[in-house]
């Protein structure tokens, strides 16, 4: 009797990405906050509304500041702070990606036009739980290490750091029999998310490529 | 660039009221340098839960000033990456379309601006960049013959004079 296919499959992700300027921007900074005025109009369309807008109340001091735009409907914020901007997906799906892509480029466009220059760096984070499928973990992690020199174990973990970019495969402790990716890269502040995605995409398929997992594409 | 030593890990939080701040308040943070310096095991970065909605909520952190506390929608299924090669074929007919548009749009500003200095004769345009110029347009296309890119050949007309009538 064949067992039965499990398809590897990606339960929860995150991705993060960050906009930092080299210089802050205290002096607009205003109330009332200017920033909304700019970038409100552009979210309209993706169902925006000034309740989905809010001030983080927890700052602890001034660079903890931010205005939070939630998109409730794509499931994603962005959030501007003194010196940043922050752009979240929560479960970022590729088949949004074109629609990621357009909103954020134009922010981000809106936003440089606004204060007057463009970001130093730019920090992607996505962080996903990953199941494996009929695949198994144990196995396909004891070849990225020494597993002889480690000895046995359920789940081998590895990190991998680079100038601009780092990796961490771990196991999942959300999600049972999962593992948990965090790949990180830096870009430079010229990029756009239009740029960025390709890179985004090979970094994700090379990860996921270390655990012998291709059923998901 | 404390930055990049803080690890972004798997943490559980207290549900926030979507993509507010709210919530925030309640989640530790522990930076990758105190973890280590504590033997703090990786997942202790940032570890709080709120028993109720621990299957719900979900949210990850790698920086000192904010926590990104996020709600998770169900996946569907293994169509996450069904369609990335076509998402990104978008994207880039997309971007192309896009600096195309914007090309076009500096050719048409640079002909309105150099129309009197180049009246009555063929200029080679990639965006604002002028390549070649000349009296004939099989001149200007000899001139830019081997350029990499495909620029905007076309003849400068002078300025119209005003129509006063018959």
């Amino acid at each position: 009797m064949a067992t039965e296919e499990i398809k590897p499959n990606i339960p929860e992700s995150f991705l993060e990405h960050r906009q930092i300027f080299d210089r802050a921007w205290v002096d607009k900074w205003t109330s009332p906050n200017p920033f909304i005025g700019a970038i409100f109009p552009l979210l309209r369309s993706s169902g925006v509304e000034l309740t989905d807008i809010t001030f983080n109340k927890d700052a602890a001091n001034v660079g903890d500041n931010y205005v939070n735009f939630a998109i409730t409907k794509l499931n994603a914020a962005v959030r501007v702070g003194l010196d940043h901007v922050t752009f979240l997906i929560g479960n970022p799906d590729w088949s949004m990606a074109p629609q990621f892509v357009e909103l954020f480029d134009s922010i981000s466009a809106v936003f440089r036009d606004f204060v007057g220059s463009q970001p130093t760096t730019q920090r992607l984070t996505l962080a996903f739980h990953v199941t494996p499928g009929n695949l198994s973990l144990k196995e396909k992690t004891s070849h990225l290490v020494n597993s002889k020199r480690l000895g046995e174990a359920d789940f081998f973990g590895i990190s991998l750091y680079q100038e601009n970019y780092s990796v961490v495969i771990d196991k999942s402790l959300r999600v049972d029999g999962a593992a948990y990716i965090r790949i990180q890269r830096t870009f430079s502040g010229l990029l756009s998310f239009a740029e960025i995605a390709p890179q985004l995409y090979e970094d994700e398929s090379k990860a996921l490529s270390l655990l012998d997992i291709t059923g998901i594409d | 660039m404390a930055d990049s030593l803080m690890v972004a890990d798997q943490i559980t939080s207290s549900p926030p009221d979507r993509f507010s701040s709210a919530g925030t308040s309640e989640i530790r943070q522990h930076s990758y340098e105190q973890c280590i310096k504590t033997d703090l095991p990786l997942q202790f970065f940032s570890v709080d839960v709120s028993p109720p909605s621990l299957n719900q909520w979900v949210g990850f952190e790698r920086n000192l000033v904010g926590l990104t506390p996020i709600r998770v929608i169900p996946m569907r299924g293994n169509r996450r990456r069904l369609s990335a090669h076509h998402a990104l074929q978008e994207i880039a007919a997309s971007r192309k379309a896009k600096e195309r548009a914007n090309r076009f749009r500096e050719e048409m500003d640079w002909i309105e601006n150099n129309r009197d200095s180049f009246a009555g004769r063929w200029v080679a345009l990639l965006g604002s960049q002028l390549l070649s110029a000349g009296a004939s347009a099989q001149e200007v296309f000899q001139a830019t013959k081997s350029s990499s890119s495909v620029p905007l050949i076309v003849y400068v007309e002078g300025a119209e004079l005003p129509f006063t009538g018959w």
